[in-house]
This record gives C-alpha cells, sequence and structure tokens, in this order.
C-alpha cells in the first residue's frame, strides 16, 4: 500500500519504461496517459504518490494539480520537459511536493519519491531519523533535508548524498573518485568536470563557515575535504 | 543638412524665392525699358499735348500757355512744359537736361528718359510759323492700387509676409514628403533591432511612398514569420529530443540492473554522453531563446563586481583540483541594469572555458575595470590558443580548434555563443585575441549606466 505509484504522462514508451524500473525498485506502479483519467484515478485510487508531467492532453498537469489540491493532500512529484524556472516556482506554489526537470536520473527520481514517502511518513508519526550534526549544518537523512542554522537549504538529490559522504568524514579528505562512484555510481573520467560542478554548487548553497573559514574546501589532485568548524576541532 | 526633409523644405523654399525675386527683377526691368507700343502711345499723346499747347502760346502768348498748362496737369495729371528750340524754358515746372531737348530737336521723333518714378517724354512741335518748340511731359508713376488688406503696409512688411507664408507651404509640403518615410525610418530600425512585430503605419496614401511602406510591412511580415517559425522548429527540436534522452534514461538504468559489471564502463560511457547531449540541448534552448528576446532583456540592477568575484570563486575551487587556478586581478565596484543570470552566464562561459584550456600549473587571470561609462571584463588564460585567423570564429556555434577536437573538454561548442549573444543583448561587444607568451584573451565590454560611484 505504501508504494503504490500513479504515473500520469503521455508518453507511453517512457511510462512502461519507468514502471518497469520502478517495479524492479520495489513499487507498484499504474499508468495513465491523459489528464482526466490522472485525475479520476488520483481521487479514486489508493495511492501514496504520483509522478505527474507538466505537459498533457486536455487537462494539462498544473491544471490537474490545482483541481487535485483542494480534494487529496497525496504527495505529487512533477515533471517537465520545459526545465524553465516559471514552471518550477508556479508548480511548487500550487501544491507539488517536488520538481524534476527530463530528462533525468532515474536514481534521483527514486531517491526522490523515497525522500517524499519518508517524510510523508514521518509526518505521520513514525519516526526512523538519522540525524548527523556538524557545526552549524544539521542533516535529516530520513527526511532528506538540510539545515544550517535551523534555516532550510535546498539541495538536489546529489548534492544531498555528497554533503553526506563529506560530513560523514568530516575532517578527512573524500576522493573525488569515491564522490563519482558512491554518489554518481559510476566510473570517474579524467575529463568529467560534474563531479567538481555538484561541489562548487553544494559549497555555495551553504558558504562559509560562521567564522569565515572555507567550508569545503580542495585538497589538490585528490578530492575535498569538509573542514571541521573550529570550536569542535578544538573539543 | 544631414535631414530629408530639411533639404525638401529649404529646396523647395528657395526655389520659390528664386522665382519671385526673378519676377521682381523682370518687372523693374520692363519698367526700366517701357515697350515701344507705349513709348509710341506716349509720343502721339506727347504729340498731340504739345500741338495744342504750341497753338495756345502763338494765340495767347505765355499767359494762355500757362492756363492750357495748369489744365492738362488738373485733369490729365500730365505735368508739361514747353521749350523753344533754343532750350528755353516759356512756361511749365520740368526741369529737363539739355542733351534731351537736343536729342528731341535732332531727332524728331519723342524721346523717352526715365526720371525719378516715372519718365520725360520729350518731343519737338513745329508752330504754325515754322518755328520749331520743344514739349517736355512729365508722367507720374501710378501703380495699380494695391489689395484693401495691403493697403497703408510698408514693402518690407509685404515681403516678409510672402516668405512667410511660401515658407509654411514649403513645410507643409516636405513634411507631408518626408513624415511616411521617418515613419518608415522607425519601424525599419525596430525591425532591425530585432522587434519582428514592427510595423510602420500604413497610410491611405496610393503614391509610390504608400507602395514603399506597404511593402515594407508585406515584407517584415514575412520576415517575421520566418524568423518565429524557425526559432519554433529550433525550440521544438529541442523539446522533443528531451523525450527520447529521457525514456533513455531509464532504459539505460533498466540495462544496468540486467548486465554485469562487464558492461558497467561501457553503460557510464553512454550516460555520460546522453548527459552531454542533454547540457547541448539546454544551450541550443538558450540560444534560440537569446536569438529572438536580443531587444529586450530582463533590468535588475546587478552588481557586476560581486557575480564576477562569485563566478572566480567557484572556478578557483574546480581549478585546484586540477591544478591550475584563477585569480582576480583587479576588480572595481560596478553597478548595471541587466539580466543577472544572463550575465552570469556569460561571464561563467568564458571563465569556464579558459579554466578547461589553460595548462597545468598556470592560471586564468580575470579582470573587471570600469572604464568611462563602460564594464571591461578581460578573461586571460595559458593554453594553446587560437590560430589567429580564427580568433573572431570561436563565438559562432559549434566551432572548435584542432585542440579542442582532440581531446574531450566536455564543452558543448555553445557556450561562447551564448556569451556573445547574452553580451550584445545589453548593448556591449566581446572579442579575443591571443596573448603574447601563449593563450588567449577574452575581452567584454558592457555599457554600465552607473559607473564605479554605485552604493
Amino acid at each position: 500500500m505504501m508504494n503504490r505509484i500513479l504515473i500520469i504522462d503521455d508518453d507511453l514508451g517512457l511510462t512502461n519504461l519507468l514502471s518497469e524500473y520502478l517495479t524492479s525498485a520495489g513499487f507498484t506502479v499504474d499508468a495513465v496517459h491523459t489528464g482526466e483519467d490522472g485525475l479520476n484515478r488520483a481521487l479514486g485510487g489508493t495511492y501514496s504518490l504520483i509522478v505527474l508531467d507538466l505537459m498533457l492532453p486536455g487537462i494539462d498537469g498544473l491544471e490537474l494539480l490545482r483541481r487535485l489540491r483542494p480534494l487529496s493532500r497525496i504527495p505529487v512529484l512533477m515533471l517537465t520537459a520545459r526545465g524553465e524556472d516559471i514552471d518550477r516556482i508556479v508548480g511548487l506554489e500550487v501544491g507539488a511536493d517536488d520538481y524534476l526537470p527530463k530528462p533525468f536520473n532515474p536514481r534521483e527520481l527514486v531517491a526522490r519519491i523515497r525522500a517524499i514517502l519518508r517524510r510523508a511518513q514521518t509526518d505521520e508519526g513514525a519516526p526512523a531519523r538519522t540525524r548527523i550534526t556538524v557545526g552549524d549544518v544539521e542533516m535529516d537523512t530520513g527526511s532528506r533535508t538540510v539545515h544550517k542554522n535551523a534555516q532550510d537549504v535546498e539541495l538536489t538529490s546529489i548534492e544531498f548524498t555528497i554533503l553526506e559522504a563529506l560530513l560523514r568524514a568530516a575532517g578527512q579528505v573524500v576522493t573525488r573518485e569515491h564522490i563519482a562512484e558512491v554518489v554518481l555510481g559510476r566510473k570517474f573520467f579524467a575529463y568529467d568536470r560534474s563531479v567538481d560542478m555538484h561541489v562548487s554548487k553544494l559549497r555555495r548553497k551553504l558558504g562559509n563557515h560562521p567564522d569565515g573559514n572555507e567550508r569545503i574546501k580542495t585538497i589538490r589532485g585528490s578530492g575535498y575535504i569538509y573542514t571541521l568548524p573550529e570550536e569542535a576541532a578544538r573539543a | 543638412m544631414r535631414s530629408l526633409f530639411l533639404k525638401i523644405f529649404l529646396t523647395f523654399w528657395a526655389i520659390l524665392l528664386l522665382i519671385a525675386l526673378a519676377f521682381a527683377v523682370m518687372f523693374w526691368l520692363r519698367m526700366d525699358n517701357p515697350e515701344p507700343r507705349l513709348r509710341a502711345g506716349a509720343a502721339a499723346a506727347a504729340s498731340v499735348f504739345g500741338g495744342a499747347a504750341v497753338e495756345e502760346y502763338e494765340r495767347h502768348s505765355i499767359l494762355g500757355l500757362e492756363k492750357y498748362l495748369a489744365r492738362i496737369r488738373e485733369h490729365s495729371r500730365l505735368n508739361g512744359s514747353l521749350y523753344t528750340a533754343g532750350g528755353r524754358l516759356l512756361a511749365g515746372e520740368t526741369a529737363a537736361p539739355p542733351d534731351l531737348l537736343q536729342q528731341a530737336l535732332e531727332t524728331g521723333g519723342a524721346r523717352i528718359r526715365p526720371r525719378g518714378q516715372g519718365a520725360l517724354i520729350a518731343i519737338r512741335v513745329s508752330g504754325s510759323n515754322g518755328a520749331s518748340y520743344i514739349f517736355v511731359a512729365e508722367t507720374g508713376r501710378r501703380p495699380p492700387p494695391p489689395p484693401p488688406i495691403f493697403r497703408g503696409v510698408p514693402d518690407a512688411m509685404r515681403w516678409a509676409i510672402a516668405i512667410t507664408i511660401s515658407g509654411l507651404i514649403c513645410f507643409a509640403l516636405a513634411r507631408y514628403m518626408t513624415a511616411p518615410i521617418l515613419r518608415l525610418r522607425a519601424a525599419t530600425r525596430a525591425l532591425a533591432s530585432g522587434d519582428l512585430q514592427a510595423r510602420a503605419d500604413s497610410t491611405r496614401r496610393s503614391d509610390e511612398i504608400g507602395d514603399l511602406v506597404r511593402d515594407f510591412n508585406v515584407m517584415a511580415g514575412r520576415l517575421e514569420s520566418l524568423v518565429n517559425s524557425q526559432n519554433r522548429l529550433i525550440r521544438d527540436i529541442s523539446h522533443e529530443l528531451r523525450s527520447p534522452l529521457t525514456r533513455l534514461g531509464v532504459a539505460l538504468e533498466l540495462a544496468r540492473g540486467q548486465a554485469g559489471d562487464a558492461a558497467a564502463a561501457s553503460l557510464d560511457r553512454i550516460e555520460q554522453e546522453s548527459e552531454q547531449l542533454n547540457t547541448m540541448i539546454g544551450n541550443l534552448l538558450t540560444l534560440a531563446r537569446l536569438e529572438t528576446e536580443s531587444s529586450a532583456p530582463k533590468r535588475d540592477v546587478v552588481r557586476l563586481d560581486e557575480l564576477v568575484k562569485a563566478v572566480c570563486d567557484d572556478a578557483q575551487f574546480e581549478a585546484q583540483a586540477h591544478d591550475s587556478g584563477v585569480k582576480l586581478a583587479h576588480c572595481d565596484q560596478i553597478t548595471l541594469s541587466g539580466d543577472a543570470s544572463l550575465l552570469r552566464s556569460a561571464i561563467e562561459n568564458v571563465i569556464r572555458n579558459a579554466v578547461n584550456y589553460t595548462s597545468p600549473g598556470t592560471t586564468v587571470e580575470v579582470s573587471l575595470k570600469s572604464e568611462a561609462s563602460l564594464a571591461r571584463i578581460i578573461v586571460c588564460d595559458r593554453g594553446p590558443g587560437v590560430p589567429p585567423q580564427d580568433v573572431q570564429r570561436i563565438f559562432e556555434p559549434f566551432y572548435r580548434t584542432a585542440v579542442a577536437r582532440e581531446r574531450t573538454t566536455g564543452g558543448t561548442g555553445l557556450g561562447l555563443a551564448i556569451t556573445r549573444r547574452a553580451v550584445l543583448s545589453h548593448g556591449g561587444e566581446v572579442c579575443a585575441s591571443n596573448r603574447d607568451g601563449g593563450g588567449l584573451c577574452v575581452e567584454m565590454t558592457i555599457p554600465a549606466s552607473q559607473p564605479s560611484d554605485a552604493s
């Protein structure tokens, strides 16, 4: 019951592949291809989450969400091919729980679905949380949320996983090869800059330590280190 | 005289005034040389009056002559005098020059000489006893009475009125001819700056200028639909490419689950390449959007120095891992209005490009300078540079140097094209040059409305 997912997308090829992939990841999947069917199923069925495409024939994704929200609190993850900020903002305002631009990495989709479901679960009062706290940063691996000074930091799934690896090894070097293999799930290529880009974005989102020291440092030719804040280092 | 309006206006006016002047001169010349017919009429009249005057003189002596002269002065407004053949004035008030009298005596016909406003007419008249006299008549000039509204208006004022009225007429005429051309020009400029919906005011004129305006509008319409369909095509293609790419990604993960470790490396490679494809599509979409919206980027207040600092900071962080570096050598405080995210990606693309190409162990130098009302951003690397003949081509989409083709740098070939479009849309320029000692310098200049004194 907790793992029933409804996919609403007019791309038949994609829904077939996604159904297969999500099934192999342990979910039960139903797929419909129009907005009308989607709305009926969403209201009638007992799904734990809806994967909703923004561009649909008939009622489009936004309109569907607008009609669904007053009647149901079911979590919705929105997909869009447009990737424009405006869709994201409108989608989240109308009540989507998360947003993923097409083309997405299916592993990221599963990670986000699990995170949303876990959040929904914890909301219902079943705490199964692991917390990692380093200085002013607090990570909840259960709900996949990060807080800095009690303020929510919005991270992508990949950034979250990289931060988790860095925090778990705070004060020690994490190699780029390790990040590539564990986080991105693939071998590291010499000219692959994506690890650097992700760490760079993560660094920008978190900023420096309150005392002005660099939070994440590059170790030349090797990898990255999440530096321990002063008081923690002294203690 | 750069303006067509001014040219037409002044030319017409000058022509009109020249014609008026020509008429005035001609009129004046004709006054100066009375026509032979006028001359004959005057001579006949003078001979009649002269004959009568001599008869009066011979019959009633000086007294009769004076009476007669007074009579014709009163009735015919003719100022007459009678001279003897010897040139002695018998009666009358005209002071005729002796040579005129001499000429009249010798030729026997009437002699006419302009004098003052009128003319002197001298004619020989024979008396009954064979004696010769000379009758001289002075005609006053009597111009046609002016129309009532001009009565009492001085000549200078009349000229001023004539010039003003002709000026107004020429102004209206020039206006009528050039106004649609000016509107057409405004529309052309708008079209050139990227406003594809610009149309000239469609006048009801049926002349050549009206035709030109209508033809322009037809052309603009055609251009708009062509460009729009072109861009729609690029957008649609890019958008449609993302659907199979999404399916590819899911299929890839399925394959990963089914295949063993042996296939892992190949599958990783497929994933990396499809990510590359996706980045490229994203860049293509950005470029297509920039091409259509070239004229109107968003107007935020952008702290350019902070933006450059942030980009350099990120790039330095990433470059460290590859044993190179990024140094912000100079950074003036500059605020300008523009699209912050567009400017960011413009600068980021150039700096990332430099980091990608600079040799290991070298540093990319970035400087932001405020010059007059310009912001100048210079990014220099120590890489292989670009063949001199291709140095401006690096801003073309998909241009790659031989070096770039040899090694996989991970670029999409669109980064610098996006930079160029973004800088152009902010009214700026971008250019590249090879550097002494090896490497490439890219220079972006962007007009800054508020130079360095921003707070």
